[in-house]
């Protein structure tokens, strides 16, 4: 049996930034992965000879700065280019907006969205007293910043500030990427509030990223083991002991923190007789709301009459409310959306080291891809219909899109399930929606703040967490600075 | 009456509005009712079914207190029947029974699922928990503080229905019936608050009222018209507003769309909020006014059917009960989504209370969601609608067709045209304090129509509470005068 003072669960950019910040307050760490190379969603193939593009996502959340510069990942290379500005394309026009201006209405949203987002951030970075509430859990929660937006819809927190109905739209298309939501309907609002942490994408992809983090948690002392899946969480009663790997090795380790959403952590990695009620419940009935797939193409050559500063930036394909309402419910019957939300990016723009000279790579993210549909599991017609569907949406934004095209790569929920182990294929750990989102994602239980569970050394980051989904790296970090806070104080004793 | 005598203006003769009139009557305030039709009533008038229609009144809210207060137990209203059970239609006939005794409905939930059963209770019981510790926020006359505010409020605020009834139930039949109520004021079942909303009906249902059938010997209009003449209120009909007249933020009187000016220091709108804000000037609308207009709208329509009696015993429509039609959540969701899009819902939803009377059955109905308008214009779409009801209802009671006598629509374009579109900010009605519901940012304007409930139901509560805040308005500035 080996012995560590701490185990990560999942080697993506949350668990090695714990194991970063966890072997640096000097307890020896190992980051436990299931996969056979670290990374998670920050994963960049050549998905055909020559073209690369990032698997999962091309931007993620913004790192915090401070954050940025504590790890010292401007030391390993990672770069990342500012968001550029961002149009949209419709058959019959096309518009760029430039979302940076503060004085432009859009700019004013963004600007509003962004404010509140850091503002949770810094609540939710905040190292939780003590397990004191837990007994004395005070009456009335502070509010949230920005929890009236889980009130209302999306589409009225855009009407209420925008005249320009392109613009609008091409605003709903944004914060609705990759995500199935109708924005006409209450609490989509929370998608504006999310997706406005989108911004930067790295030089060389996101592999660049986990390439410095690997780089980091070596040199700050941490082990890393990659190919085996942890099976099971030991405990006596609700001290945590250690985790248990897929063959049977027993690793002793007082802290795990879990980058794993709560489902599989509490459903999967314990014995559901030993989990307290509150708890058992609490994670069957979080909802998730897998809807994302990507399309990676290997275009011959860049698409004509397209604006080179705009294919630095998002673009949004033919973007409609009315879409949105229309493919959710599709979506929500299990069925392939006649007309998806897509997002069109091209890596190459930016970073020609991601395609061959002269050609180009773009990719796509669709939002409404069911993840099972209502007659079964993704299959290889429908893999093949839903592609042609993609195409067929291009094809009438920029025509003879389709005759470039070299090679391709398409990725569904259920492959994002496969690959991640998020459950339903859901990037973003979990629907947002308003019941679940601030102090309820996961969820927060008398005194006991995330990242704190109800078993004492365990603690939850990655996505699931109100922190994992506006930044990236932030939720591991203040994980492990309450794991190391709490086993500096005697807690875990 | 002179213009100089007047002391108060009702605009719209509904309930809402005859309530708060004669409140304001019998403190002795010259009070005046304008309705834009020739009869008064408001929605309650279109549905009458004249002399022969004695009517039931499904009266799912009036407040026990303005019974009392403007003593219209006396004066007839009479509860035929109380604590209907919810009943959920199922169409392989294992009906769904959900009644006030718990045990006795957990039993009829176990035939479809025995898990369901067993948490029926603690669903209940925790549900009125906390609606009883609500309803001390709801039902106050005074403001309460933040402080007091109950926990669960702001959590539901937050929440679905579907997912609170999924979190507690796996079986449609028992989720399907209780999920109507959530969708009120054109919320879907799927969207917050409408977990809120279920919460503010138990508490009504706590507080005695839920449903309880009222056998009328004419019916709830014609009473409060007699009970508002009687106080010495005038009722003014066929004279439609066409404007507030505000001077220096304060109000100053309402002009017909005819042209003729009744002056007075107090006005009482019980059409809804706005309607109420497109009357007055541009200068006075408050903030928050929107850029374009919101493209969800979704409706209710109103249908009474009047039945012959049932000699068919297997028929459900023979006894008092609230029936839920609508196969499952999904159904909810899909019939949301359809009115949404500006299309009749292929699979309606709709509640029906219905009651027995001496000489026949009555059914209240109330189909929603429905879209606000459709394409061929609901003129069109109000018989298939009808049409689509029956047959619907006709799959429960094959001999219903036969046994219809009277029928009356009341479409989501009619209610609309009565008391204007309803916006939805529901959340904000249910957190915020009455007064902050009827009171508005013009000196001497109050709201007291269903729009300034914190449900779009008839309570009368608002109604008492607006008359009351101009009262002490009047009050305030008679003392000013005399000083």
């Amino acid at each position: 049996m080996e012995a560590y003072d701490a185990a990560v669960i999942g080697a993506g950019a949350e668990g090695l930034s714990a194991a970063i910040t966890l072997a640096r307050a000097g307890l020896s760490t190992i980051v436990l992965e299931r996969n056979a190379t670290p990374g998670g969603r920050c994963r960049t193939v050549t998905f055909h000879e020559g073209f690369r593009a990032s698997l999962f996502s091309d931007e993620i959340s913004p790192i915090p700065p401070q954050i940025f510069h504590s790890l010292g990942l401007s030391g390993k290379g990672v770069l990342f280019s500012p968001a550029a500005a961002t149009s949209a394309l419709w058959p019959d026009r096309r518009r760029n907006f430039s979302l940076a201006e503060r004085w432009s209405s859009a700019g004013v949203l963004w600007h509003e969205a962004r404010k509140a987002r850091s503002a949770v951030c810094a609540r939710a970075s905040k190292v939780p007293a003590s397990y004191a509430r837990r007994f004395f859990p005070l009456r009335k929660p502070e509010p949230w910043p920005g929890e009236t937006w889980g009130e209302i819809s999306l589409e009225a927190v855009l009407r209420e500030r925008i005249a320009d109905r392109d613009l609008c739209a091409h605003l709903a298309a944004l914060a609705l990427e990759g995500q199935a939501a109708d924005p006409l309907l209450n609490g989509t609002a929370s998608h504006a509030l999310v997706s406005s942490s989108r911004s930067g994408v790295p030089r060389r992809g996101l592999e660049s990223l986990t390439v410095a983090l690997v780089a980091l948690a070596q040199e700050a002392g941490a082990s890393l083991s990659c190919g085996l899946e942890v099976a099971d969480i030991r405990h006596d009663k609700e001290r945590i002991r250690g985790v248990v790997l897929a063959d049977g090795t027993e690793i002793s380790a007082p802290i795990v923190i879990s980058t794993l959403d709560p489902k599989r952590t509490f459903l999967s990695l314990f014995k559901w007789e030993s989990l307290p009620g509150v708890t058992r419940e609490r994670a069957r009935v979080f909802r998730f709301a897998g809807a994302t797939a990507r399309l990676l193409l290997a275009l011959e050559r860049p698409p004509e009459g397209l604006d080179p500063a705009a294919m630095r930036g998002a673009i949004s394909i033919a973007p409609d409310i009315d879409g949105f309402t229309t493919a959710y419910g599709a979506w929500r019957a299990g069925t392939l959306p006649a007309a998806p939300g897509l997002i069109v990016r091209f890596p190459s723009a930016f970073d020609p080291s991601m395609a061959p000279e002269g050609a180009a790579t773009m990719t796509v993210t669709v939002g409404g891809a069911p993840h099972r549909f209502f007659d079964g599991g993704w299959s290889h017609a429908r893999c093949e219909e839903f592609r042609k569907l993609i195409l067929s949406q291009i094809e009438t934004v920029m025509p003879g899109t389709s005759a470039r095209v070299l090679g391709w790569k398409l990725v569904v929920p259920s492959d994002v399930e496969d690959a991640l182990g998020r459950t339903d294929g859901d990037l973003a750990g979990g629907e947002i929606s308003a019941d679940q989102m601030f102090g309820a994602r996961p969820w927060a239980q008398a005194g006991l703040e995330p990242p704190m569970t109800p078993f004492r050394g365990l603690y939850l980051a990655g996505p699931s967490t109100m922190l994992g989904l506006l930044s990236t790296c932030a939720s591991g970090i203040a994980a492990a600075n309450a794991a190391v806070a709490q086993s500096g104080n005697g807690w875990l004793k | 009456m002179t213009a100089a005598g007047r002391d108060a203006i009702v605009i719209g003769g509904g309930c809402a509005g005859l309530i708060a009139a004669t409140y304001l009557a019998r403190a002795g305030l010259k009070t005046t009712v304008l309705e834009a039709r020739p009869h008064a009533g408001g929605i309650s008038g279109v549905l009458s079914l004249g002399a022969q229609g004695a009517g039931v009144h499904a009266v799912a809210a009036l407040d026990r207190k303005v019974i009392k207060e403007l003593s219209l137990g006396r004066r007839g209203i009479k509860f035929i029947a109380r604590d209907l059970p919810l009943v959920g239609l199922r169409d392989d006939g294992r009906h769904v029974v959900i009644v006030r005794n718990s045990r006795a409905t957990a039993d009829g939930i176990a035939a479809h699922s025995s898990r369901d059963a067993a948490n029926y209770h603690r669903f209940r019981r925790s549900l009125f928990e906390e609606a009883r510790k609500a309803r001390r926020f709801w039902w106050r006359d005074r403001d309460v503080d933040d402080a007091n505010e109950p926990l669960a409020l702001h959590r539901l605020a937050r929440q679905s229905a579907l997912t609170l009834l999924d979190s507690w139930f796996e079986c449609d039949a028992v989720k399907a019936p209780l999920a109507f109520d959530a969708c009120e004021g054109g919320l879907s079942v799927e969207e917050p608050p409408s977990a809120l909303v279920l919460l503010w009906r138990a508490a009504q249902e706590n507080s005695g009222l839920q449903a309880a059938v009222g056998a009328l010997p004419n019916s709830l209009v014609p009473l409060l018209e007699e009970r508002a003449r009687a106080a010495g209120a005038e009722i003014v009909t066929s004279a439609r507003v066409g404007r507030i007249l505000v001077r220096d933020r304060a109000v100053k009187g309402v002009a017909l769309a005819s042209g003729a000016e009744f002056p007075s220091p107090l006005v009482l709108s019980s059409v809804s909020r706005p309607l109420t804000r497109a009357l007055l000037p541009p200068a006075e609308l408050g903030i928050g006014e929107t850029l374009w207009p919101s493209k969800r709208s979704v409706g209710a329509a109103r249908i009474r059917l009047v039945l012959d009696l049932a000699g068919d015993t297997a028929s459900p429509f023979r006894t008092a009960a609230r029936f839920v039609v609508g196969e499952s959540l999904e159904t909810y969701v899909a019939a949301h989504e359809a009115a949404r899009e500006g299309r009749i819902p292929p699979d309606l939803v709709f509640e029906a209370t219905g009651a027995p009377l001496e000489s026949h059955y009555e059914l209240s109905i109330l189909v929603r969601p429905l879209p606000a308008q459709t394409s061929q214009g609901w003129k069109n779409d109000a018989l298939p609608l009808l049409a689509k009801v029956i047959a619907r209802l006709s799959r429960f009671d094959r001999g219903l067709k036969d046994r219809l006598r009277q029928f009356r629509v009341a479409t989501p374009a009619d209610l609309a045209a009565i008391h204007g579109e309803t916006e939805s900010p529901i959340a904000d009605h249910l957190l915020s304090s009455t007064r902050a519901r009827t009171e508005t940012a013009v000196d001497g304007l109050y709201l007291c129509g269903t729009d300034s409930e914190p449900v779009n139901l008839l309570s009368g509560r608002s109604a008492r509470r607006a008359a009351l805040s101009a009262l002490l308005t009047h009050a305030a500035r008679a003392n000013g005068r005399a000083a």
